[in-house]
């Protein structure tokens, strides 16, 4: 943010001066991108047949886009899992009594060391062979999956609250104390405060890259945006239509992309609304 | 017994005690892994479970190795191009030499524009749709290739481009975190400004740019197992085979959990202990701000 | 008013605190000297318990406080306490770091607790900064807000750890200003500090430690005129050039 260019000189952000002059910019862009790919893909992309895909209710669900309610269902899973365990995790890093800190670092370092992909297969597998009894194997086998994914993000996550907990000065916690205040009121009224306001921009970084993760799941045979569109693919009709092929995967791109866009630009107006002066630390 | 055994370290030994067990208990089992389709040779080995996974390693640091120093140009260069300052209207218009600065500026714009354009859709998308986008493109652009060489290459092309994304970020996070004090005193002795660049900012920004590349070459290796969705022979991919045709997953699964724990881990100490000696606000925990009116900040 | 008999402390091995005897008088002005690392922040601490001692006694108006039954958030409600790096609550303005522990600990009632907390700050001059954040004041505002955060607890004793070793100069006279003002409302205070002016003008009696020991106790003309200790001379010496 800011700083030097290479030449020296402070950077700021490339801004026209009228908003206008933006608006055409950006337009003129999205035209251009559009053109070179109406060229690379032959004409597939104003196809009716392909955009039936995602057709969404009142008509009848397009497979893409069962797919992407999919990845969404799993993203509501995923992540408050993924955050309420790696809050708890990163607080039992942080404690004192080494019957906590020392499984909890040891958890941190394998889940973050290990890919994602590797959790999930795993997991998976796992609850295949563990459950076959449970009341739908398949699902929940799928369940467990989602969980290891949970896992994993919890692992990063409970780095994160860590250094939020860590970024909030010591001072204060002894001013706190100075003051009368319990440590459950210090935690809950002092750290608490701060340690979450300073994680929250690499929360949101954590919250894109769940978003992608959630592509991991179609390699189980979840259903998802990444599956569904694979599974299109290779529909009869449909597959061997190259430049089909080429359309779909810049479309889930593109609706990746939004996705990822819309929620982490969410975030930022949360952080926005919650910003204290003098308390911006961390970076994403 | 806990004092003084870091948890990582910790890690770091199991895994070495899991690929020792391995041996002892998996490896020697005749495999028929003929319907798996690699370009090696296992020689008197074949079928001994403990070597496939070490050459499969093999394949995924190789691969993670290429792309990481494709992607390396790739990222300081968007990078770089990403921290250009964009000349405005008014000084091409005051420029003496209209044509030449209004190129200049557009140039300026139209690469900053691409190399943004870039780095957002390789960080705002997933890896695995974009190893089948370009893997897909690889499959229209030469279909009577050989299938083994073509996915890897599309696989190395992908994952090319998505480290050149990150660490587009990486780079551009260096350049501008070198104290601008530094320009300031390297102006005041009479360096021009590709000396400055070169004598000055460079090896600073390079430096405070080695524990972040070191995290993604990590984050690479990591992410090169989504190659197994293209067939492409490395670690994951083997692990899935091989627990086709042998029942014990559990143990192939902690192999493979182990195998990647060899590499990410040891790598992931030297890339603290780098941090520790370059450490970047901007990057990660930056230093808290110094209220005003203290003395020493 | 506050006594401390017999003090130990050490921090692993190393003993910080080796035997202090003190005892400060309601309404009594105490500055401790002493070179750094002579344990006059870890004697300070002892006194609201936040740090407790391996040995000795604590007494607060007869009672000994350092014991199992006694809860010291108790005690650190009769003794306030403001620290060298005033350690506001970057989170909280100004107002709402004073009313924190009325409301919180105390549990006063919102309204009162910021009437309170109001008069307070403009007590200290900060009358117009009710609404502003840590970061938006200079160190001497902050560390008279957190003067006046200690100050709302109703203490009957205040500790200070040198206040205005962090400021820059131009803001220490202002901090030095509302203590003085505190003195002469007969606030029990002990002040660890640096600023030989305060000890001198306002201070009824000068404590000397060093090596976790008492070497010199004496009202402050009796100190700087005329140190008994050797080691205190050589202190005075230096500080005085």
């Amino acid at each position: 943010m800011g700083g030097s260019g290479p030449t020296g000189r402070p950077v700021r952000p490339p801004r026209w001066r009228s908003p206008l002059l933006a608006l055409l910019e950006a337009a003129l862009l999205v035209a251009v991108f559009l053109l070179v790919l109406q060229a690379a893909l032959g004409t597939s992309l104003t196809d009716a047949e392909l955009w039936k895909a995602f057709a969404f209710p009142p008509r009848r669900l397009g497979p893409l886009f069962s797919g992407l309610l999919g990845t969404l269902g799993y993203l509501a899973i995923v992540m408050p899992l993924g955050t309420a365990l790696g809050f708890l995790w990163g607080w039992a890093r942080l404690s004192r009594r080494r019957v906590l800190s020392w499984p909890a670092g040891f958890l941190v370092e394998t889940l973050r060391g290990v890919p994602p992909i590797v959790l999930v297969i795993f997991a998976y597998l796992f609850g295949a062979s563990i459950l076959p009894r449970a009341w739908n194997p398949l699902q929940s086998a799928l369940l467990l999956a989602a969980v290891a994914l949970a896992l994993h993000t919890a692992a990063y996550q409970a780095e994160i609250f860590r250094a939020g907990f860590q970024s909030v000065p010591t001072g204060q916690i002894e001013a706190a104390q100075s003051v009368g205040m319990t440590g459950a009121q210090v935690m809950a009224r002092v750290v608490l405060p701060q340690a979450l306001r300073l994680s929250l921009p690499p929360l949101g970084n954590e919250l894109a890259t769940v978003i992608k993760d959630t592509s991991i799941l179609g390699a189980v045979g979840a259903l998802e945006l990444f599956s569904s569109a694979g599974d299109f693919l290779g529909r009869p009709g449909v597959l061997g239509r190259i430049p089909w092929v080429l359309a779909v995967w810049v479309i889930v791109a593109g609706v990746y992309l939004a996705v990822t866009f819309a929620v982490t630009h969410g975030l930022r107006l949360l952080e926005r609304r919650l910003r204290v002066p003098g308390l911006e630390g961390m970076a994403a | 017994m806990f004092r003084g055994l870091d948890a990582a370290a910790a890690v770091a030994l199991i895994a070495v005690i899991l690929v020792m067990a391995s041996l002892i208990f998996l490896g020697g089992r005749d495999l028929d892994l003929s319907f798996y389709g690699r370009d090696w040779d296992s020689g008197p080995y074949e079928g001994v479970i403990l070597v496939l996974f070490l050459q499969a390693a093999g394949v995924s640091l190789t691969a993670t190795a290429l792309s990481f120093l494709l992607g390396l140009g790739l990222g300081f260069t968007a990078g770089w191009a990403r921290t250009l300052r964009l000349t405005s209207w008014r000084e091409v218009r005051e420029d003496g030499r209209f044509a030449r600065a209004l190129l200049r500026a557009l140039a300026r714009r139209a690469a900053s524009r691409v190399a943004s354009f870039y780095v957002e859709i390789v960080r705002g998308t997933p890896l695995f749709v974009q190893i089948v986008l370009i893997w897909s493109i690889f499959l229209t652009a030469f279909p009577d290739w050989d299938q083994n060489p073509r996915n890897l290459l599309a696989g190395l092309t992908a994952l090319t481009l998505n480290t050149g994304g990150y660490q587009a970020e990486i780079f551009r996070a260096g350049f501008q975190s070198v104290p601008p004090g530094q320009i300031e005193a390297a102006n005041s002795i009479g360096l021009n400004p590709r000396q400055t660049m070169r004598r000055v900012i460079l090896p600073q920004a390079l430096r405070l740019t080695l524990p972040p590349l070191t995290n993604e070459f990590i984050s690479l290796f990591k992410s090169s197992s989504l190659l197994f969705v293209i067939s492409v022979a490395e670690l994951t991919d083997l692990a899935k085979s091989v627990a086709f045709v042998n029942p014990q997953v559990f143990e192939i699964f902690l192999l493979l959990t182990a195998m990647y724990l060899l590499v990410t881990l040891p790598l992931g100490r030297v890339a603290q202990s780098l941090e520790r000696r370059y450490r970047m606000a901007g990057l990660g925990l930056g230093p808290a701000r110094a209220a005003r009116g203290v003395r020493g900040g | 008013m506050i006594r401390l008999e017999g003090i130990h402390k050490s921090f692993g091995d190393v003993p910080v605190l080796r035997g202090v005897d003190l005892e400060v008088r309601t309404g009594e002005v105490l500055a401790l000297v002493g070179p750094s690392g002579s344990g006059k922040s870890t004697l300070l601490r002892c006194v609201n318990l936040l740090v407790v001692p391996d040995q000795g006694r604590v007494l607060l108006d007869g009672a000994q406080v350092n014991r199992p039954d006694v809860r010291p958030e108790w005690v650190r409600q009769q003794v306030g306490m403001v620290f060298q790096s005033f350690n506001l609550f970057s989170h909280l303005t100004a107002l709402e770091n004073v009313t924190l522990g009325p409301t919180r600990v105390k549990g006063i009632a919102r309204d009162a607790a910021r009437r309170e907390g109001t008069a307070l700050l403009q007590r200290v001059g900060l009358g117009d900064k009710l609404g502003a954040y840590p970061a938006e004041l200079s160190g001497g505002q902050q560390q008279r807000v957190a003067i006046a955060r200690a100050l709302a607890m109703g203490p009957r004793a205040m500790l200070f750890d040198e206040p205005t070793s962090a400021l820059d100069p131009e803001y220490i006279q202002e901090v030095l200003d509302v203590m003085t003002e505190l003195a002469r409302e007969g606030m029990t205070m002990i002040v660890v500090t640096h600023e030989m002016s305060f000890a001198r003008n306002v201070a009824q009696r000068v404590v000397f430690l060093d090596g976790g020991q008492i070497l010199e106790e004496a009202p402050p003309a009796e100190f700087f005129g005329a140190p008994r200790h050797e080691r205190a001379r050589n202190f005075v010496g230096k500080i005085l050039r």
